[in-house]
């Protein structure tokens, strides 16, 4: 990593800037990888349920697929829709590998639940631990499709349109996939006698 | 001590010397899916010309003569294999564009109304300049296995026992009015033309393929009561498979 006056020069720029600045020089990704670093670590365990460790392997291969592909980022998009995308692709083909369906192991924030909470239309008294016990349960069963989807609206808060740049569907199927997540997560609620 | 992932990352890209792709790669690719995109739309489109040829010179008012209901005639006699084509062009050409950079943005129906739209407007504008009767031409003097489907398909106007036979002019005798005729399964006919009509001013003349509306007789003797062309529009066009 270089000296940390670059670093702060690095810290303002925009991600665009950023990725001009690692195709001129490759010391620069490293600032994209400090970046996103967590974030997409996280949604890789989030939506794949592996182990830290494997997701770690994973996240590897993003980043490096990042870089090679650098010169297809197209700035009508946000870089992090698309490197959400690339994430999500790599996680989905490592668990096809794997040849498993994707376990649920998250750590249930308060956002995530209050999130998700408020968008069910709870009476407004949440016993977030309560929730926390419970939604994972909810989400273990979930098919990936709608998990992934709840995910990202309510745990990655990404808008309708990032969501269809991620996923690489219309605005229209992501509202529809939406929509059908809350209703099974709904009905997953009610099957397991579960107040909220 | 927590791994500084950055470092990892920037050092595994530096020991296996991974550079990224050049921007060309990505600009060709690009242009590559327009352009399978693009040649599916003519595609599709001159098939769709072809389909609306071979409406137009369908017997359609001729129907009855074959003793099928409406629906089953129109059944036999589409032209089947382009209308495969066109569905399969149209097939690739939705693909290819949902695989352009933002094509993954438009709703199935938008993509559906764009392709079959451009297809079939660009279609009929090649049905109008004459493109789809040329097309079928070409395709039919240089694909061997397509005069098989077709003379297969034309089979439906082989129904002697129903008042209907093809075939090949091999012989007029205009003093006895009679004409002999090899249809496609080799067979001569003799037919008797002194109480015919004849399509559109058609006029008989040895080689010709034409179509025999009429009675059969004993044998291979077939009355005749109207002649056309066999297919309407062209005349006296040979199908390769039947000349000799």
């Amino acid at each position: 990593m270089r000296n940390d006056s670059l670093t702060d020069l690095c810290v303002s720029k925009t991600d665009e800037e950023l990725v001009a600045m690692a195709l001129e020089d490759q010391d620069y990704f490293a600032y994209i990888v400090t970046r996103y670093e967590k974030k997409l670590l996280s949604y890789i365990i989030r939506i794949s349920g592996l182990s830290r460790e494997d997701a770690e392997d994973v996240l590897q291969e993003v980043f490096i697929k990042i870089y090679v592909n650098l010169n297809s980022f197209d700035d009508k998009l946000k870089f992090s829709s698309w490197a959400y995308r690339i994430t999500h692709n790599e996680a989905i083909n490592n668990y096809r590998k794997k040849k498993s369906r994707p376990q649920c192991a998250m750590d249930l924030d308060d956002e995530f639940l209050n999130n998700l909470a408020s968008d069910m239309q709870t009476d407004g008294h949440i016993d977030i631990q309560y929730l926390k016990d419970n939604v994972r349960k909810v989400l273990e069963v979930m098919e990936p499709k709608y998990r992934e989807v709840l995910v990202l609206r309510f745990w990655e808060d990404k808008d309708y349109g990032e969501i269809s740049d991620i996923l690489k569907k219309p605005m229209g199927t992501v509202a529809t996939l939406l929509s059908r997540a809350k209703s099974s997560f709904r009905k997953e609620i009610e099957k397991q006698n579960i107040k909220l | 001590m927590e791994k500084d992932f950055s470092k990892e990352i920037l050092e595994k890209i530096k020991k296996e010397q991974i550079k990224p792709k050049s921007k060309w790669h990505f600009i060709l690719k690009d242009h590559v899916v327009w352009f399978v995109f693009a040649a599916s739309i003519v595609l599709g489109a001159l098939a769709f010309s072809i389909i609306l040829h071979f409406w137009e010179i369908n017997d359609w008012d001729a129907y009855y003569r074959v003793n099928e209901n409406f629906l089953t005639f129109v059944l036999l006699t589409i032209p089947r294999f382009w209308i495969v084509c066109f569905l399969l062009f149209a097939l690739v050409a939705y693909f290819y564009l949902k695989h352009t950079r933002e094509g993954y943005r438009m709703e199935f129906a938008k993509v559906v109304v764009l392709n079959l739209g451009l297809s079939l407007v660009c279609g009929g504008v090649l049905y109008s300049v004459g493109a789809g009767r040329q097309a079928e031409n070409e395709f039919a003097k240089r694909a061997p296995f397509y005069n098989d489907l077709r003379n297969d398909q034309e089979g439906i106007w082989l129904r002697p026992e129903q008042g209907v036979i093809i075939g090949k002019i091999m012989r007029i005798e205009a003093d006895q009015e009679l004409l002999e005729l090899d249809d496609p399964r080799q067979i001569t006919w003799t037919v008797d033309i002194s109480d015919t009509e004849y399509f559109q001013g058609f006029v008989l003349q040895k080689g010709f393929l034409i179509k025999v509306f009429g009675k059969q007789g004993e044998g291979n003797y077939f009355v005749a009561q109207e002649i056309r062309p066999l297919l309407k529009e062209h005349g006296p066009r040979m199908i390769p498979a039947m000349e000799e």
